[in-house]
Parts: structure tokens; C-alpha cells; sequence
């Protein structure tokens, strides 16, 4: 068919979508401009050869998972999952479908951008040229039974979307039911691009119904399959609607259709469902290797507008969580504040870092790395340079072992404020016959973690390079460590030559497995409490259980590994009062002790002695070290 | 004749109990130990004047001539029924709780070392070596080196303990000359954030401290304590005066706990619903004019159960509140 089919009444939808994409390839092209170099030519070097094959598989399978089916949702909350799956991908299989049609009809790919979108309008069946639709020239079909499928398809996947925002409302009622407390405040355009949302499927259900009761008979029964069956919605809906008076009506609600989703394109950019055009390539530089490390880029731009603001970190924070807590901190706020230029110094240090948030972000954004780079830009030139800061480094006179040990033992900082854990320590290792040497018995200098988390990644350096320089004096080839902060510090930000890091979890189940240390089974029920830094940020949650099933009778407390609690006492935070920070710590054992261990065992020094502070003696706490040596 | 029954039988209950037993009330005196006089009861020397503190004790107790004492008597219920009370099962028409306080738990302060170093001691301890003349590190050698830790429990957030307890800093000041008094070879190193000597020759005994007797103060903050080989303590701290971090060696170190609650507050306070302040002790009606009544017609407070104080104070606490009840009951 060579006639233009074309109605004043798209206009508005074009309009809005034209602005949308230029809109899009703005953000896109900034961001892919802000990239780092380093990022750049990841990208490049992945686009000019053959991995582009893999990456491209994976990437399609990635967005078609996660942006579509929402997979991640569905393990967090099936109903949750449920609703943005009948959304996202009712509403994108109802696109795709109605393109089928409109295709496999006029053979040719290339047809107006709005056709498919207002193709009940323009594209009627044979025999309903002479109703009252208001399109100047309809195309006419034949009724077949492809058409016929292409019909209930339609319907069905229209269903699929009002279901999805049914859902939706019950959802703003019944939080519980979507696994959500419903606290999250969103802001004056999010609740509108919602409204609008909510709002365009009815003027395109009153449009559609209208169109299908305008074609009258035209509506043939197919294969014995009546239009009330085959076209169960439009048709049915258009008959009520019929019956009402209002198919005379079929353009303006025509118009208003247009106008809903014209209005929702322009809306777009300026909401959280930016991240529907951003995420796509968010994902694919994320394929090419791309990540948020250390600086913030263009990349951490495209994971900042890929936040859709669907508050489940929200949820999973214990600074909400926590009875008696309200605190919006949570990344759904920081990073809007990171989006708008705006960022909030509360929202942007008040954290724990323990990155609950980040073990369930449905678009996996790396929020904590996002989080440090905000407080280097609050930090820059907000604090004197003391350049003689560290110059108890110089004097420090750390004494050479020679170079003859096979492991070193750093306890670090924090380890040296629980002295039962460094104590015990040491005697194990001399239990295994261990050629060991302490690195930071008397001259202990930090590993830089903590003011790296707190935003002052250049002044660690100086701490870094002091440690670097007497790990590798020491000859050894393993380093261990008590504390699961300075366990990541070795990992990610020392360059050590090939010196295994291991946090003593590791080490001690490396000697137990090994036979060089026995473990005697005690009838001790015991609970395992998850520091954040060994086993979210870490990835160690197997060794200590490993060690405690051995050694007493494990149980396993709700919230476990990745849904492992905050103590509350982490060096990240530089805004939590003490009383919330007790607030937190309290909560957590509680929840820690529901099923009434003997004794609560953790892995580091700083969970040990945050909980300690609030236990009133209600339980023993130990470090796995002390457990291990009784 | 009423009847007044004191919880608590160390110096500001026993004050109490001497004042109104005068008055002619009926006193009944329950203390949870089997003698009476409280921490004083145990302790060596008390300053400003370091006399011993039995003497103190002594001297209360002769006021107590037909006061009703119940020694093992550990309370932690009052009970109310109109304007009667029963403590113990003993009807009264006034409750004095002079329950007192106890040191603080010095194992919360585990990078102090204290139950995991051979050498780390409380000063409820040092008071013990003193008294015995056994100033001694575990392996029974007379140490050359003391350090004496300030705040341990008090002015610490970190352990929800945001108040001052008074009486540390002179307690220091005091352990440090009869330190160096009973062994003069023996370094002393006071590690302090203020010196809070305010009360009337605490100021005197800090100048002596230093002038004649040589006791060392560093104004600083210990961060923690590391055992040697040799199990003496190598110190990190922090001189607040530089603002740079320093390390000492010391033989024996020896924490200065501060005061907490008493363990049965938590319990009396619920049994009739008396109110306690944010530091967890009780709270007065008014902190200055009626500081030894409760939010309930005839219970009163007397001593560190509202409060860390000194021996003095805690005795004119009790005898003030002694005069507060017999006005309640007349």
C-alpha cells in the first residue's frame, strides 16, 4: 500500500518521542565523552574484535533478563518481580508485536515511526471502510488468521500491562505484599511520569475498544472463533463502550492517547525512568569491562541515571530498618543528589558502607565505589594539608626480620582493640608450627582503609607504600589478616607481587585442612554473624562456616550472607551518632540471637566489639580465633 | 513513729540511717553484702587527707544505735499499696534507695588488655595491692613502671557512659603518691584528658602529687595496650597536647573505672516506676531544690544512686536526705 496514512492527532506522540531520543543520545554522548581513557579503550578494544560476539550475547541476554523480565526483582519478591515484569515486558512484547503485524502487512520495514503505535486506527479490517473512524484513508486487511492471532496477542499482552498496573496500586497499599515497606518518597516529577504511566494505557484501551466497535461487522468470526474470544478486550471493551454512546469519540480519545505518551517522552528525561533508554548501554559498557572503581567517569554518570528509584535499597537499609531509625540516606536518594549536581553531605557520608543495598540493586550499580567518589569531592579542599602528618612514618624505626618468614600476621588496627583475637591468633599459629612474623606488633601503621572509605584515597598512599615496603621485606608469601577492612585494603589497593591476602578465616581452614591444626568438636551452638567487609565486600562466607561446623553446632540466624546484618559500628560511617549506632548494633542482635545461640561468633574485631557494647552480657561473643583455640 | 527503710548500707545509707534513728524513727537498714559499708567498707585510703577509709566507716556505724540491720538482703522489688510500701516483705512508710553504683565493667574496654594481659589491673585492685603492700606485677616483681588510666567506663561514648565519675581523677592523684610514697623507685604516668580535682584539698593533693612526689601527667587519650614479650605493656596514645601519637613501656597498667549504676536500679526502677536519666541513674525531682526526692511521695535517693559522688558527698547526700524524709513523715 503506497498511501501515506498519516492523522494530525500523532503529532504529539512523535513530537515526544523525537524529543526523547534526542534527549537520550545527549546523555549518552556525554557520557560516553566523560569516559576515562583507560575506559575508552576497554570499549574500543572490545568493539573492534571478536569478543564483540560474546559480549553482544550476553549483553542481549543481560537486558533481556534483567530490563525486561526483571529477574533479580523475582528472587527478591515474587509479586514484586511479577508487577515490573507485566510492565516492562507487556509493554515492550506489545510494541514489538503490533510491529510484526504492521510488517508482515505492508512488507516493507521502513514505515512511520507512529504506525504501529495508533495501527488499530489506521490499519481496518475489510469491510470497515465506511465507519466512522476518522482517519482519512485506513488500509484495509484481510481477516485472517494470522491477523486474528496478531489481534489476541495484542489484547493479551495489553492484559499483561493493566495487570502489571493493578498490581502496581496494590502495591502503594499493601507494601508488605511486594516485600516492601512503602517509605520511599519520591520526587514531584517521578509521581508524575507515574501518573502518566498509569494514565496511557486507559485513553489507548478507550481508543482501541472504540476502533474495534467502529469496525463493526467487519469483525468477522475466524476459524470459528468469534471476536469476542480472539479480541477479548478491545472488542468486549468496545461494546461497552459502544453501548455507551462513546464510539463517535474514537479520535479524541485518539488524541488524548497521543498526548498521554507524547507528554510521557517529554517527562522522561527529567525522572527516574531515564534509566529505561540508559540502562541499555550502561549494560553494554558494563559487558565491555567498564565498572565505577576509583574515579567517578561517564560511566558512573550512565549507572547514576540508571537508578530507577524502585527503593528496594531503601529497604534492605538497616538505617531504615532499625526500629526507632529514619534516615534517608539510602542510594535512591544519594544518587538523585548525585543526578541533579546536588549532592547531600549527610546522604553522601551518613553510611555504613555495608552494601545490602548493593547485593540486591536490581541494575547492579556500584554504589558504595559511587558513594567514596562523592566524599573525595566533598573532602577536596575542605581540610588544611598537615604535611607533617605523617611524619611519624619516618620514625617509626621498624626493624627487619630478614626476610625469612613464610607468612606475616598483620592483626591491624582494630584487631589491636580486641587483643583477645590477636592473642589467640598468635597461639594458633604457633599450635600449626607456623613460621610467622607480626608486621604491626609495635610499630603498626593502618592499612588506609579508612580514609580511603572516608573519602582521602591520595593521603592513604603514604600508609600504603610504608606497608607495601615491610610486606615484601618480610620474604613472606602469604599475609594474613584479622580484620576484614584491611583484608579488602591488601586486596584491592596494594600492589603486592604476588603475596597471597587472607583474611584469618582462610588461613585457619587452610591449616585445618591441611592437618596442621585440630579441631575439636564442642556441643556449643553457635551463630555466625557476617562481617560486611569478609563476606559481601570480601566474598568469604564458606571458611568461618566451614571452621564452625567442625568445631560446634552451627545455626543459622534469617538474615545470613548476603543478607548478613551491619553491626553498625563501621569505620565508614563519619556521621552516625552513637546512639543510632547503638540503635543498629541492638536490632542486629537481636535478630542474631532469635534462636538463642550459646555463643555469638563473628570474624571481626569491629562486629565483636560493637555488638559486645550492646549485649549486657546476654550472650558470649567471640572472635573465631578465641572459639577455635578453646 | 514511722517506719523508713534504707536500700543500701554504705556511707550515704548509713548517714541516712544515723539521722533518723536520732529523729526517732523506726529505721530498718538493708544491705545486700554481709557488712555494712559499701565500696568504703573495702577500701584502703581515701583521699583528700588519705585516712583510711575503716575509719570512716567505724565512725557511721556508731551512729546507728537501734537502727534495724539486715545484712545479705539484696533488694530488688519495692512494692506500693496506698501510701504504704514493702521492701523485703518489711512495711515502711519512706524508702531511702542508697543503693550506690557499681565500678565499671572494665573487660568492655578490651583494648585496654584487661583480663587478657598479665598486667593490666582495675584500680579496685590497686587499692587491694596497696592495702596489702603487695604492689606487684604477676610474676612478683615490684614494677618500675605504673601507668595510671583516667576516664576507663567514664566520659566514653563509646560505652554510652557520655558523664564524669568524679572522683577517679583524685583517686589517681591519691594512688600516685602513695605509689611513690611506699615505693620511690617506681615511674608513675598519669594518662588524663582533664584533672578534675575540684573538691576542697583535691587541688593541694594534685600539686603534691607532682612537686614533692614526682608523678608524671600526660595529657593524652590511650588508644590501646600491647603486651611484650617480657609481659610488661607497650602503651599507644595519643598526647592531645602535640596532637601526635606516642608509645611508653610501663610494668603494671591500671585502669581508673568509673561508676556505673547500681545492678538493681534497672529492677527498682520498674517494680514501682521511678524514673531514670539518660546516664541511667535515677532522676531527682528537681537538680537543685529537691535532689533527694523521686517522681513518688515517699521514695527518696541518697548517694552515687543518682549520680557518681565522693565519700563526702555521698555522706551529706544521706544526711540531707535523712532531713528530707522526717519533714515527708512529720
Amino acid at each position: 500500500m503506497s498511501e501515506y496514512v498519516f492523522s494530525p492527532y500523532v503529532i504529539p506522540f512523535t513530537a515526544g518521542l523525537i524529543f526523547v531520543i534526542i534527549a537520550t543520545f545527549y546523555f549518552w554522548i556525554k557520557a560516553l565523552k566523560q569516559l576515562d581513557p583507560e575506559e575508552t579503550r576497554k570499549v574500543k578494544e572490545n568493539l573492534f574484535s571478536l569478543r564483540i560476539v560474546p559480549i553482544l550475547f550476553s549483553w542481549v541476554k543481560e537486558v533481556f533478563l534483567e530490563s525486561l523480565l526483571h529477574r533479580k526483582i523475582f528472587r527478591q519478591n515474587f509479586l514484586l518481580g511479577l508487577m515490573h515484569m507485566l510492565i516492562a515486558f507487556g509493554w515492550f512484547i506489545a510494541i514489538f508485536a503490533e510491529h510484526i503485524r504492521l510488517w508482515v502487512y505492508t512488507l516493507n520495514p521502513i514505515e512511520p515511526i507512529y504506525f504501529p503505535i495508533f495501527l488499530f486506527d489506521f490499519l481496518r479490517p475489510v469491510g470497515a471502510e465506511s465507519a466512522v473512524g476518522m482517519s482519512p484513508a485506513p488500509m484495509l486487511f484481510e481477516m485472517t488468521t494470522f491477523m486474528m492471532v496478531f489481534i489476541f496477542l495484542h489484547d493479551f499482552f495489553m492484559t499483561m500491562i493493566l495487570t502489571g498496573k493493578a498490581l502496581s496500586i496494590v502495591k502503594k497499599y499493601k507494601p508488605g505484599l511486594f516485600g516492601m515497606t512503602g517509605g520511599v518518597k519520591h520526587n514531584q516529577y517521578d509521581k508524575l511520569i507515574v501518573m502518566l504511566l498509569m494514565l496511557l494505557f486507559i485513553p489507548r484501551m478507550f481508543a482501541v475498544g472504540c476502533s474495534v466497535y467502529n469496525y463493526g461487522d467487519a469483525m468477522v468470526v475466524v476459524n470459528g472463533i468469534s471476536p469476542s474470544v480472539y479480541a477479548f478486550l478491545s472488542y468486549n471493551f468496545g461494546q461497552v463502550l459502544g453501548g455507551l454512546g462513546l464510539a463517535s469519540y474514537e479520535s479524541v480519545f485518539w488524541w488524548i492517547y497521543s498526548f498521554c505518551i507524547g507528554a510521557f517522552f517529554v517527562a522522561l528525561p527529567f525522572t527516574r525512568y531515564m534509566h529505561i533508554p540508559t540502562e541499555p548501554l550502561f549494560i553494554f559498557l558494563r559487558k565491555c569491562g567498564v565498572s565505577t572503581g576509583k574515579k567517578y567517569t561517564g560511566f558512573s554518570e550512565l549507572e547514576v541515571l540508571s537508578c530507577p528509584r524502585c527503593g528496594i535499597c531503601f529497604d534492605r537499609c538497616q538505617l531504615n530498618t532499625t526500629p526507632g531509625m529514619d534516615v534517608e540516606v539510602q542510594p535512591i536518594y544519594m544518587l538523585e543528589g548525585v543526578r541533579d549536581k546536588e549532592p547531600d553531605e549527610e546522604k553522601v557520608f551518613k553510611c555504613l558502607l555495608c552494601e545490602r543495598c548493593e547485593a540486591t540493586c536490581p541494575v547492579d550499580i556500584d554504589i558504595s565505589n559511587i558513594r567514596i567518589t562523592q566524599r573525595e569531592k566533598f573532602n577536596e579542599n575542605k581540610f588544611k594539608k598537615d604535611t607533617n602528618r605523617y611524619d611519624y612514618l619516618d620514625d617509626a624505626g621498624y626493624r627487619s626480620n630478614g626476610g625469612n618468614a613464610d607468612v606475616v600476621y598483620f592483626a591491624g588496627c582494630m584487631t589491636h582493640r580486641t587483643p583477645g583475637t590477636k592473642k589467640a591468633m598468635n597461639a594458633l599459629l604457633n599450635k600449626a608450627g607456623v613460621k610467622y612474623m607480626n608486621l604491626d606488633a609495635e610499630d603498626s601503621v593502618c592499612c588506609g582503609q579508612p580514609l580511603i572509605v572516608d573519602g582521602f584515597r591520595d593521603e592513604a598512599q603514604k600508609l600504603i607504600s610504608e606497608n607495601t615496603k615491610r610486606i615484601k621485606d618480610s620474604g613472606a608469601k602469604i599475609l594474613v589478616t584479622s580484620c576484614p577492612v584491611c583484608y579488602n585494603s591488601f586486596r584491592k589497593e596494594y600492589d603486592l607481587d604476588g603475596v597471597e591476602v587472607m583474611h584469618h578465616t582462610q588461613y585457619l581452614k587452610k591449616m585445618v585442612d591441611e592437618g596442621k591444626l585440630n579441631v575439636k568438636k564442642t556441643g556449643k551452638k553457635v551463630v555466625f554473624h557476617d562481617p560486611c567487609e569478609l563476606g559481601r565486600i570480601g566474598g568469604e562466607y564458606e571458611a568461618p562456616r566451614d571452621l564452625l561446623k567442625k568445631a560446634g553446632t552451627l545455626i543459622e540466624p534469617d538474615d545470613i550472607k548476603d543478607d548478613g546484618l551491619c553491626c553498625g559500628g563501621s569505620l565508614a560511617n563519619t556521621k552516625l551518632t552513637n546512639s543510632e549506632e547503638r540503635a543498629v548494633a541492638g536490632d542486629a542482635l537481636n535478630r542474631l540471637l532469635a534462636k538463642k545461640p550459646d555463643i555469638l561468633i563473628t570474624a571481626c574485631p569491629l562486629c565483636k566489639k560493637t555488638l559486645e557494647k550492646v549485649s549486657d552480657n546476654k550472650v558470649e561473643i567471640m572472635d573465631i580465633s578465641e572459639f577455635l583455640l578453646e | 513513729m514511722a517506719n523508713v527503710t534504707i536500700i543500701g548500707g554504705g556511707v550515704a545509707g548509713m548517714a541516712a540511717a544515723g539521722v533518723l534513728t536520732k529523729r526517732g524513727h523506726e529505721v530498718t537498714l538493708m544491705e545486700r553484702d554481709s557488712k555494712l559499708g559499701g565500696h568504703v567498707g573495702k577500701w584502703y585510703k581515701v583521699f583528700p587527707d588519705i585516712t583510711d577509709a575503716s575509719e570512716i566507716v567505724d565512725e557511721l556505724k556508731g551512729d546507728l544505735n537501734g537502727v534495724k540491720i539486715k545484712t545479705n538482703a539484696d533488694v530488688k522489688e519495692i512494692e506500693k499499696s496506698g501510701k504504704k510500701f514493702k521492701v523485703n516483705g518489711t512495711s515502711a512508710d519512706a524508702v531511702l534507695i542508697a543503693a550506690g553504683f557499681e565500678p565499671f565493667d572494665a573487660t568492655l574496654k578490651e583494648e585496654y588488655g584487661y583480663g587478657i594481659y598479665d598486667n593490666v589491673v582495675t584500680s579496685l585492685e590497686l587499692d587491694e595491692m596497696l592495702k596489702t603492700g603487695k604492689l606487684k606485677t604477676k610474676d612478683g616483681k615490684t614494677p618500675k613502671s605504673v601507668g595510671l588510666v583516667h576516664c576507663v567506663g567514664s566520659r566514653d561514648e563509646k560505652v554510652n557512659n557520655n558523664y564524669c565519675s568524679r572522683v577517679c581523677c583524685t583517686n589517681v592523684i591519691k594512688s600516685g603518691i602513695e605509689i611513690k610514697e611506699h615505693y620511690p623507685g617506681t615511674d608513675v604516668f598519669c594518662f588524663y584528658m582533664d584533672v578534675r580535682a575540684y573538691g576542697r584539698g583535691y587541688e593541694e593533693l594534685y600539686r603534691k602529687s607532682q612537686e614533692e612526689c614526682g608523678v608524671t601527667f600526660i595529657r593524652s587519650r590511650l588508644s590501646e595496650a600491647n603486651e611484650n614479650a617480657d609481659k610488661t605493656l607497650l602503651l599507644r596514645v595519643e598526647d592531645t597536647l602535640a596532637g601526635k601519637p606516642m608509645k611508653i613501656n610501663v610494668d603494671l597498667l591500671v585502669l581508673m573505672v568509673g561508676m556505673c549504676p547500681s545492678v538493681n536500679a534497672g529492677s527498682l526502677k520498674n517494680s514501682i516506676g521511678l524514673e531514670t536519666g539518660d546516664d541511667r541513674f535515677f532522676k531527682t525531682k528537681n537538680k537543685h531544690s529537691a535532689n533527694n526526692e523521686s517522681n513518688i511521695p515517699g521514695v527518696f535517693y541518697a548517694g552515687a544512686t543518682t549520680g557518681p559522688k565522693s565519700i563526702v558527698e555521698s555522706i551529706t547526700d544521706g544526711r540531707a536526705a535523712a532531713a528530707e524524709i522526717h519533714s515527708y513523715l512529720s
